[in-house]
């Protein structure tokens, strides 16, 4: 008994202890954690109602009227627009190994519509001005600016396709808009607002970014804890702040510098977390990795499209097939694409630079798929670094992979020319892709031999929408461990991912050759205690 | 069947706070390693961290406990017996032959055990902690500053893991092969070890013979007075030892034997038994006379008052150690001694106490008067004469170039000269070897410059070849404030040397 009482006081007690204070005891505790409830969402509105202003109460024959009369109070606004990439779809900027180049839309190839060039007649839809129908487009007019598309609060608004009714295409408003009413109903920008182009690139809603969609419009904390419309119904500007129409944040499929970024510690500072452990994971591991577990959360988005096997025709007709699950889908004009619904980001090393594959650009390797902005960044940058500002974080990425046309002699990428009417070349009235390059690449003024081929390509898209709520944001398994999502990038060594198999083997086999010695013994112990005892 | 003390409490508490550690390391620590998922991989990682500062502050008390106790010892490794021992693991084990060593509290482990744990202690568990150090500030530090790849930092952690668990299954298998297969743990537990009668009885003696070495050394070995608390610590686990299983009369009989003064006093007061050492140090011829009488006898007032505290304390249940009193002997002089005793049982009730003394006078007095002469300067030139008259110490007087000037009988008597005149005047190298006499200059050198040494330790060689040792104290002798030479005495302590190398061999 008493000696039961010594084991206590001098086993148990300290041990239980020792033991509760190890489990219980948070040291992970972050001094500097920045909490959510903290951050102050400024709402601007504009004290000031459009309808009554006499110079807005006109009967507008033509849409740079109204720019006009936009412009008659709102001056040197025009002039400050214009330098926006809003406007002039094109951008300088430096990319590592190339230079200071002309970036931007008008002059980047993707592998979705490819490009804009001779098909701007179309693509103008998502332009915020009047009459962008070719390159000879004036970008010196200030009433071309379609101040309506971003400013318009009724939600009505609409640009129109080429060819459906007097003064369509090329970015001009559908004759069914009630412009009157638009006019006067104006106000900031909503998330409708940016959403008209940034929702449907590609060709439809959430085809290109797979983060950004109509859903957005009025969604819950689910698809986006910033947009929920019951909750914080954040607007784009909110965290893209504008000031003189430069609307900040950038995409690295058309710009490639570290600079102008919208980023979520500008808020949520470098320490949101209360865990040490977690804010230690800020300096390699982008905020979007874990909080944005997957995308395309309502509809689908294009991860795959060829355009190799484009131009079959039922009866001398193009047509369009999808299957059951709406997810795969034939279309003579597109050819074949693959959609994906819930998707789980891949993952890449970014260090905030881009590469770009420049429209005038030699492809290096055919047989290899052609990244076209391939992101730089690799651990190695995180290893004693020169810069420790400048480091590389793991960041989830949506890679769009496609096969598409290009000129295997030359060895270009070929800039067809889809829009038009029959006759004109273009590939989606005639179906002739040897027309459509040869008119493409003349309006660009670069070589055609006249031999075609189609060549995979890559295209990534940084994630940085659909942020989920924190409870669904990544678990530590989901990267740490074995089979977990965080297979690639694999050039660093991962707790709990990555191992020596032969170590892990080499020591499994140990301990079991011990216990199996140990049994051994033990078993021939007992034998022969039992034969002494005999 | 008996039982014997063989870990103190600390050791118990260090090795299961150790053991669970160690397990819950392993559990949380392949957890982060990916190999299963139980406790939440987050969860895991800041367990595994806390567990990783408790493991390491336990490792930095022991270390320090192991320093202090002198524990660490126990871990230096020796290559005597470890073939017998390997062979007893081999073959004996299956023959039931008795195992080639003895466990004690001063000899724990046998050969492969100090070879393993040493491992353990200087190469594996420094190995696995330093590289999780390593491995927790790695992406704050290492990664930044050095750029050294995680992936061997983790490697070496995870293969030392793959090691300590193969330790410790082995370790929990061989816990069986005691006197039962339970006793090893019972005994980590409890601190008390079964074991057969005829190994508990030499373990004990084992046990209190240290005791006793411990006691002395710290008596007669550098003369300080502080020293004393380890005598009482060594004592009291010898005594604790004694306390519950042995009502051995072998051990008694061993006590009577010794040089150790033996007494036993019933519960009114009077002697019941005492040795000859006892009558020894008290003087006293006849047994006959002691017996019986009280234990008051003798004493001066206030020790008397001392001494009946000490055994009232003693007879209420205490075991009391290290006391240090003085008599009245039966020739008038006065004698000091440090005392220790335990209540003795009886059916189950306190019958008297039962101890022993060892002897301190010669000690004691050198003090008093060293600290005398310390305190009245240099030239106290009667407490020399003191020393040259006393009869347990040896006095002798060497001038400045190392020859003999003066001697007293004891000196002789110790280094076996029959006549003063074969010494006097002879160098003070004649009486040692050489490494002896290097030792001894410097010594000697320190004190012809105004030093004094008190209680060193050295070695002699006597006329007779014979080789003894005792304490030496030396201070300088001057003459118009130069000094001229200098004057000493020793202390034999030749007994006490020669039954610490009976020991050391007995353990090696």
């Amino acid at each position: 008994m008493k000696e039961f009482i010594k084991f206590i006081f001098v086993v148990l007690v300290p041990i239980s202890i020792i033991m509760i204070i190890t489990v219980e005891y948070n040291g992970d505790l972050d001094r500097d954690y920045y909490a959510t409830s903290k951050i102050k969402i400024q709402k601007k509105v504009i004290p000031v109602d459009h309808s009554k202003f006499e110079v807005l109460q006109k009967d507008f024959k033509k849409p740079q009227e109204i720019t006009e009369a936009c412009l008659s109070c709102h001056n040197g606004r025009g002039k400050e627009f214009m330098k926006t990439e809003h406007w002039q779809w094109h951008n300088m900027d430096s990319v590592a190994g190339k230079g200071y180049e002309d970036l931007g839309k008008r002059n980047i190839l993707n592998n979705f519509c490819i490009g804009v060039n001779a098909n701007e007649k179309l693509c103008s839809l998502c332009h915020a001005g009047y009459g962008y129908g070719d390159k000879n487009f004036d970008f010196h007019n200030q009433n071309n600016i379609d101040c309506l598309v971003c400013h318009d609060k009724t939600g009505t608004y609409k640009k129109s396709k080429p060819g459906t009714g007097p003064n369509t295409g090329s970015g001009n408003p559908s004759p069914k808009v009630d412009l009157q009413k638009v006019v006067q109903s104006i106000g900031l920008p909503q998330r409708n607002n940016c959403g008209t182009c940034h929702y449907k690139g590609g060709g439809g809603n959430n085809v290109k970014h797979g983060d950004l969609e109509m859903a957005l419009n009025k969604c819950t904390r689910d698809v986006d804890v910033h947009m929920a419309y019951d909750k914080k119904n954040m607007q784009c500007t909110d965290c893209h702040e504008t000031h003189n129409h430069k609307i900040s944040g950038q995409l690295y499929t058309v710009s490639s510098s570290n600079k102008n970024k919208v980023t979520c510690e500008k808020c949520h500072t470098a320490t949101p977390h209360k865990s040490k452990l977690l804010n230690n994971h800020y300096e390699q591991i982008a905020c979007q990795t874990c909080h944005i577990p997957v995308y395309a959360k309502v509809n689908p988005t294009k991860i795959y499209w060829d355009w190799s096997t484009a131009g079959k025709l039922k009866d001398g007709k193009p047509y369009t097939e999808w299957s059951k699950d709406k997810l795969h889908e034939y279309d003579s004009k597109h050819g074949t694409a693959v959609f994906g619904k819930n998707l789980k980001p891949d993952y890449v090393w970014f260090n905030g630079t881009a590469d770009h594959h420049l429209i005038d650009e030699k492809i290096a390797d055919t047989s290899q798929p052609l990244v076209l902005n391939k992101l730089f960044g690799s651990y190695k940058d995180n290893v004693k670094p020169s810069d420790s500002s400048h480091r590389s974080k793991i960041w989830p990425v949506k890679i769009m992979k496609g096969k598409q046309i290009y000129d295997p002699v030359n060895k270009l990428l070929i800039q067809p020319k889809l829009v038009g009417s029959k006759g004109s070349g273009a590939y989606w009235a005639d179906f002739d892709w040897n027309a459509s390059a040869k008119k493409g690449m003349e309006y660009i003024g670069l070589p055609y031999s006249g031999k075609y081929a189609f060549i995979k390509t890559e295209g990534f898209w940084p994630i940085n929408h659909m942020v989920s709520p924190s409870d669904k944001s990544l678990s530590c398994t989901e990267c740490h461990s074995k089979d977990g999502r965080l297979q690639k990038p694999n050039d660093f060594y991962l707790p709990g991912r990555n191992y020596s198999s032969i170590i892990d083997t080499g020591g499994i086999i140990f301990m079991l050759l011990v216990l199996l010695g140990v049994i051994i013994h033990g078993f021939m112990r007992i034998v022969s205690s039992k034969k002494t005892q005999h | 069947m008996k039982k014997v003390r063989i870990y103190k409490k600390y050791e118990r508490f260090w090795h299961w706070t150790q053991a669970v550690l160690i397990l819950s390391l392993a559990v949380t620590g392949f957890e982060v390693h990916g190999s299963y998922d139980i406790l939440g991989y987050q969860d895991a990682v800041l367990i595994h961290r806390n567990l990783a500062w408790a493991f390491m502050i336990l490792i930095i008390f022991t270390l320090f406990w192991n320093m202090v106790t002198g524990e660490w010892r126990q871990y230096i490794p020796s290559t005597k017996m470890i073939k017998a021992q390997i062979e007893y693991y081999i073959t004996g084990i299956f023959r039931n032959a008795p195992h080639p060593t003895r466990k004690t509290v001063y000899n724990k482990f046998n050969p492969l055990q100090r070879l393993t744990y040493l491992g353990l202690r200087v190469l594996i568990i420094p190995v696995v902690v330093f590289s999780g150090l390593i491995y927790m500030y790695y992406s704050l530090i290492i990664e930044r500053q050095i750029g050294t790849p995680l992936e061997p930092i983790a490697y070496v952690h995870t293969i030392g893991a793959f090691l300590l668990i193969g330790f410790v299954i082995m370790h929990i298998y061989l816990t069986t092969t005691g006197h039962k297969p339970l006793s090893a743990i019972k005994a980590m537990l409890s601190g008390w070890e079964e074991m057969s009668d005829e190994d508990a009885e030499i373990a004990l003696e084992e046990n209190l013979k240290v005791a006793m070495i411990e006691s002395r050394k710290s008596i007669s070995g550098k003369g300080s007075i502080e020293k004393e608390h380890m005598f009482e610590k060594a004592f009291e686990e010898a005594t604790d030892s004694l306390g519950i299983e042995t009502e051995s009369t072998r051990l008694r009989e061993k006590l009577l034997e010794s040089n150790v003064g033996y007494f036993r006093i019933n519960k009114d007061g009077f002697y019941e038994e005492v040795n000859d050492a006892w009558l020894k140090l008290y003087k006293c011829a006849i047994k006959e006379d002691v017996i019986g009488s009280h234990y008051s006898l003798n004493r001066t007032p206030e020790d008397k008052k001392k001494i009946e505290t000490f055994v009232n304390r003693v007879l209420s249940g205490e075991t009391l150690s290290g006391e240090r009193v003085s008599r009245v002997c039966t020739d008038g002089s006065i004698g000091y001694y440090t005392v220790s005793a335990k209540p003795y049982f009886k059916d189950g009730k306190i019958a008297g106490l039962e101890g022993f003394i060892i002897d301190i006078t010669e000690q004691v007095k050198a003090e008093m008067e060293l600290e005398r002469k310390l305190e009245m300067e240099h030239k106290y030139h009667d407490f020399y004469k003191k020393i040259s008259e006393s009869e347990g110490v040896g006095y002798f007087r060497i001038d400045k170039d190392g020859f003999y000037q003066d001697v007293n009988d004891t000196w002789l008597k110790l280094y076996k000269y029959n006549e003063k005149d074969k010494i006097i005047g002879k160098h003070y190298s004649l009486s040692r070897t050489k490494e002896d006499f290097v030792e001894l200059k410097k010594s000697v050198e320190k004190v012809l410059q105004g030093e004094t040494i008190p209680f060193g330790e050295t070695r002699r060689h006597c006329k007779d070849g014979t080789v003894g040792y005792h304490t030496i104290t030396m201070t300088p002798v001057y003459e118009d404030d130069k000094i001229v030479g200098f004057e000493g005495f020793i202390v034999d302590i030749t007994a006490k040397k020669e039954a610490e190398n009976e020991l050391r061999k007995k353990q090696k």
